[in-house]
């Protein structure tokens, strides 16, 4: 049967990629990437289940049941439902929904706080904001600017605090975390751990124009003492970010990678505690220490 | 902007926009030309365009659909041959951006909508005994408003740009801070104008379901479909108003400078997408449910065997019903609104999965003990079965609010909702329409060339969407125009290209197939080519206006069935002079200035605005005023024509 | 003469102007925001039932119940989604 063929020949296709194939999502290198990653394997897990006894009851239903093989005088039978089946095709769905709900909520929860180990940790605060088509990444405490790049220390807990300077992006480093959005009226928090040296890709994942495809962003993760001597650098060598220069950043187009001190959160502070038109995030702005969640 | 810049054509320098605009002019010249050497205007307007016949107006429906799957198909090939290579330059970003968002509109507002609203035209009337629908004329309106809609979105392509900002048109990016050019106009007014026309189908066939089907069928001896009809359009009646608001907060802040969905000023982004998805997600479900009742209604008739579950059938559809209004903050679990939130809507989400789930066990209880006959209409049903548990189950994937983090944006995303509305709704609208091809036009389309553009449809589309789910989870992002070699995407990115023109083969072939069967099927094929089950094959293939010579009195949900295998005497009574409505030219020239009311505003044209607008009102005075108490199809005629289609019954 | 006069009508008359005027009074008198946001829906609500079923005659056919569960589950569906867009929109940012 050419059917059966067909799908046996789809399903080797797909087993033969999962196998084979170094996927970003399902590479993870920090806490909360490779969190999501398990629950994407359980669920690939459970619907291949699924669908394989779907496809096995189909098989052959259709092979016993076809009217080639049956007597032309068969005349097929008057069935109205029966309970017993009818709570076996409602209850198993909902055994299957509720374990994947189950898993969901856990690590809906899990993600949205600092990662496991790191609760403690005062975190590294990055605002990372987006403007067409860059992101901005501002170090408060170290006091310095970069543009379309960002480095970052393994084995600490860092806050990218999202927001935008007008359309709606979303911030993703596939490899390290799941994706959040960043807005023009509120601010976002996302919680990243690196535990592996290395650069790893982010980009903006949400469609926000002409020069959205190459809306991307490096992300390097560095042992702490590198980073330190990295800021250091910088402190030293790059030129002050003027407010004239920062509006002149914020023109739509892309630019490559550039560093400055200071940064333009003196001048054009995130929109966070009092300076968010809807009072989002933080309904406490003086505490500005700690999580939101 | 100066005025006459806005209205510059072609929008932006491009020989293939300058080609297109030479193809469409000699087109339509060729269909004037045409029209008028073979002299149908008359046969046009008295039979088609002023129609207010159920049956055409479907057929019209249908017709439009098909253009417009071809359109937003020609949209799809140009976007996936522009991304089959890395780096390739077929397009620009501006332009791939149009594309990509003409495609998602066309294809669900005016395709999916279309086709939907078509069949259930065609097929609610029959299949409850009816006449037609309850409110004729404003069925016709109903049309022309979608079709007003669909033309001027197609006009954009033309006159002006098409819209930009995608088919969720996302503010602030779709508002006037960073969409000056009058795109995104388009996109609100021909919505706006083909939502009217929606809204007005589904009052219509509320009305029509709840108030004139045959003596006897009761609530629960309605066939599914009918069910599935009825639901959907209580859907649409809920749904639709948030989508008219939405558009309209959104042509006062692009065109009157409000602040609902700008940066600034109060304004909140969040809140488009907010409605947006309110209605968006009901209406993802206002698509697949007449698909799930077309497909009971195939399965069961190639099956020999009645709908198993019956009961439960039903209830999985108020179900899903109930449900798909409580799900639509899944569409940005990503917005930042915390655990709490997410956890609420991603276990609303997959709770969806346990009706489907029933469902997809009833069809396949259905076959059980049945005697299947491999069809086309039945094979396009059990292509459905595997490849929708596929798509439901990686909706299932999507619905876990953790995972959604890594999946939201990108190519996965894009595979899934694919993998259930091309097996979902595109493959019941293509298998509804070869089942209902002989009662439409009296004649079969040829089953081999059926077959052959099933297999192209069914390949085609596994390998266009299947690879997308790897690069996706591989992290490439939807809607981007290219990518770099480094990425890794080119190979299944080719393959999905190649399974693109698979699909647009098999379209072709489905096409051809019209056309071959036009000129070689036999004509005369009696009233139930398919040995059915339901009242629409009582009658003559194809339906005579008045549908059936004396009304069916019904007993259960497959009384034609039981009429054929049991001896139930369907037809009770004798012929009478039948009550018709009469055909009017009222709803296309309301359509028409409802065309120019749209133009003229997305233009900001306030002289035209405002002199369409008095044709409106005009038109309304007029049809309040007119009288129009239809006209009787005497008892005689109604004997000649039934017996010339072959006998009274 | 009593099956002439549309008493039932009239009665509903009295009674949405009275609604009216319990809804102008928050403009007229000084109360909290709550207070007064409070009477408007109550108020508002209880003025489309009257016109629902006095004017529109819901109620008066034999499919009533239809027409009742029809428009129970579409006050629930839009009360939900309030509740949700609140949820999605201002809630969900606040703990």
């Amino acid at each position: 049967m050419k059917l059966k063929g067909v799908y046996i020949a789809f399903f080797a296709i797909i087993s033969g990629f999962l196998a084979g194939c170094e996927l970003l999502v399902l590479d993870p290198k920090g806490p909360q990437a490779d969190k999501l990653a398990n629950v994407i394997w359980i669920s690939i897990i459970t619907m291949i289940v699924v669908t394989i006894v779907v496809l096995v009851m189909l098989t052959i239903i259709l092979f016993k049941y076809r009217a080639s093989k049956q007597d032309p005088d068969y005349k097929p039978p008057h069935i109205e439902g029966n309970k017993y089946v009818e709570i076996i095709i409602v209850g198993v769905p909902i055994l299957i929904v509720a374990f994947l709900s189950v898993v969901s909520v856990i690590s809906v929860h899990q993600v949205e706080t600092a990662p496991e180990g790191y609760e403690t940790d005062e975190p590294l605060v990055i605002y990372a904001s987006s403007s067409n088509w860059k992101w901005h990444f501002s170090y408060p405490e170290q006091d310095i600017e970069t543009v379309n790049y960002v480095f970052i220390p393994t084995n600490q807990n860092v806050e990218f605090r999202l927001y935008s300077h007008g359309t709606i992006s979303s911030f993703w480093i596939p490899q390290l975390a799941g994706q959040k959005y960043a807005m023009s009226d509120m601010t976002n928090y996302l919680n990243i751990v690196a535990e592996e040296p290395g650069e790893y890709f982010g980009r903006n994942a949400n469609f926000n124009g002409e020069g959205f495809a190459e809306n991307e962003f490096n992300v390097t993760a560095l042992p702490a003492d590198e980073f330190d001597s990295w800021i250091e650098d910088i402190q030293n060598t790059a030129e002050p970010l003027t407010e004239e220069k920062f509006e002149e950043l914020l023109e739509p187009g892309h630019l490559g990678h550039m560093t400055f001190t200071g940064t333009h959160q003196d001048f054009m502070p995130a929109p966070e505690g009092e300076n968010s038109p809807h009072n989002h995030g933080k309904s406490d702005s003086e505490d500005d220490s700690g999580h939101p969640h | 902007m100066d005025f006459s810049d806005r209205f510059s054509i072609p929008p932006h320098d491009d020989p293939m926009l300058y080609a297109s605009i030479v193809a469409i002019v000699l087109t339509s010249i060729a269909i004037v030309v045409g029209v008028t050497y073979f002299k149908k205007w008359g046969y046009l307007w008295n039979n088609w365009l002023t129609t207010v016949d159920h049956k055409r107006i479907g057929i019209m429906y249908i017709i439009s659909a098909l253009l417009m799957l071809f359109r937003g198909g020609a949209d799809a090939v140009m976007m996936r041959l522009q991304t089959a290579v890395p780096d390739n330059t077929f397009l620009d970003a501006q332009h791939y951006n149009e594309v990509f968002t003409t495609h998602g509109v066309v294809m669900i507002f005016f395709m999916a909508m279309a086709f939907i609203i078509g069949m259930m035209n065609f097929v609610v009337p029959l299949q409850i005994g009816a006449r037609d629908v309850a409110f004729p004329r404003l069925n016709a309106l109903s049309f022309w408003l979608y079709f007003t809609g669909a033309m001027l979105l197609n006009l954009s392509f033309v006159v002006g740009g098409s819209p930009d900002a995608g088919w969720t048109n996302y503010y602030p990016m779709a508002g006037p801070e960073f969409s000056q050019h009058v795109g995104v106009n388009y996109y609100n007014w021909a919505l706006q104008i083909s939502g009217i026309g929606t809204l007005m189908t589904g009052i219509n066939f509320i009305a029509t379901i709840i108030k004139m089907r045959a003596p006897g069928m009761k609530l629960m001896k309605m066939p599914i479909f009918i069910w599935a009809a009825l639901i959907t359009n209580l859907m649409i009646v809920l749904a639709f108003p948030v989508l008219t608001i939405a558009l309209l907060m959104g042509t006062l802040d692009r065109q009157f400078l409000t602040n609902f969905f700008t940066t600034s000023d109060g304004g909140m982004d969040m809140m488009w997408a907010n409605l947006f998805w309110v209605w968006g997600h009901p209406e993802v479900y206002i698509l697949i449910i007449p698909a799930f009742g077309i497909y009971s209604t195939i399965i069961a008739a190639f099956s020999e065997r009645n709908l198993y579950g019956y009961t439960s059938m039903v209830a999985s559809i108020l179900a899903i019903s109930a449900l798909s209004f409580l799900v639509w903050v899944h569409h940005f679990f990503t917005m930042g609104q915390g655990a709490l939130t997410n956890s609420i809507f991603s276990i609303t989400t997959m709770l969806i999965a346990v009706p489907t789930g029933i469902k997809i066990f009833n069809w396949l209880l259905t076959m059980w003990k049945g005697k299947i006959r491999f069809a086309t209409p039945m094979l396009y049903s059990i292509a459905f079965i595997p490849l929708f548990t596929i798509g439901g189950s990686t909706g299932v994937m999507l619905g876990m609010a953790s995972a959604d983090y890594q999946y939201h944006n990108t190519l996965f995303l894009v595979a899934h909702f694919h993998n259930v509305i091309i097996p979902g709704v595109v493959f019941a609208m293509i298998a509804g329409l070869i089942f209902y091809w002989p009662k439409m036009f009296g004649f079969m389309l040829n089953e081999r060339i059926g077959k052959w553009a099933f297999w192209n449809i069914t390949i085609g589309f596994c390998l266009a969407f299947f690879p997308m789910y790897f690069t996706g989870l591989n992290g490439q992002a939807r809607r981007m125009y290219t990518y770099s070699e480094a990425t890794g995407f080119s190979t299944l990115s080719m393959i999905s290209f190649i399974g693109t023109l698979l699909l647009a083969v098999g379209f072709v072939f489905l096409v051809y197939n019209i056309f071959y069967s036009y000129r070689h099927a036999p004509r005369n094929i009696g009233g139930d080519p398919w040995n059915a089950r339901t009242l629409e094959w009582a009658t003559h293939s194809p339906v005579p206006e008045y549908n059936f010579a004396i009304s069916p009195t019904v007993h259960s949900e497959e009384a034609f069935w039981d009429y054929k295998e049991n001896d139930y005497e369907l037809f009770k009574g004798k012929v009478e002079d039948i009550h018709m409505p009469n055909n009017s030219g009222w709803s296309i020239i309301f359509a028409g200035f409802f065309f120019a009311f749209g133009f003229f505003f997305i233009f900001h044209v306030w002289v035209g605005v405002i002199i369409a607008f008095l044709g409106i009102i005009g038109c309304l005075i007029y049809r309040s005023f007119e009288k129009d108490d239809g006209h009787h199809i005497h008892k005689e005629e109604i004997e000649a024509t039934e017996k010339e289609l072959g006998g009274a019954k | 003469m009593k099956e002439l006069f549309p008493l039932k009508q009239v009665n509903g008359y009295i009674f949405s102007l009275l609604l009216t005027v319990i809804a102008l009074s928050v403009y007229f008198f000084d109360m909290s925001l709550a207070m007064g946001l409070t009477i408007l829906v109550v108020t508002a609500f209880i003025q489309a039932g009257v016109q629902l079923v006095v004017f529109m005659h819901a109620g008066e056919s034999e499919d009533r119940a239809g027409i009742y569960i029809h428009t129970i589950f579409g006050v629930v569906v839009a009360i939900l989604t309030i509740l949700g867009s609140l949820l999605a929109m201002i809630w969900g940012y606040m703990y």
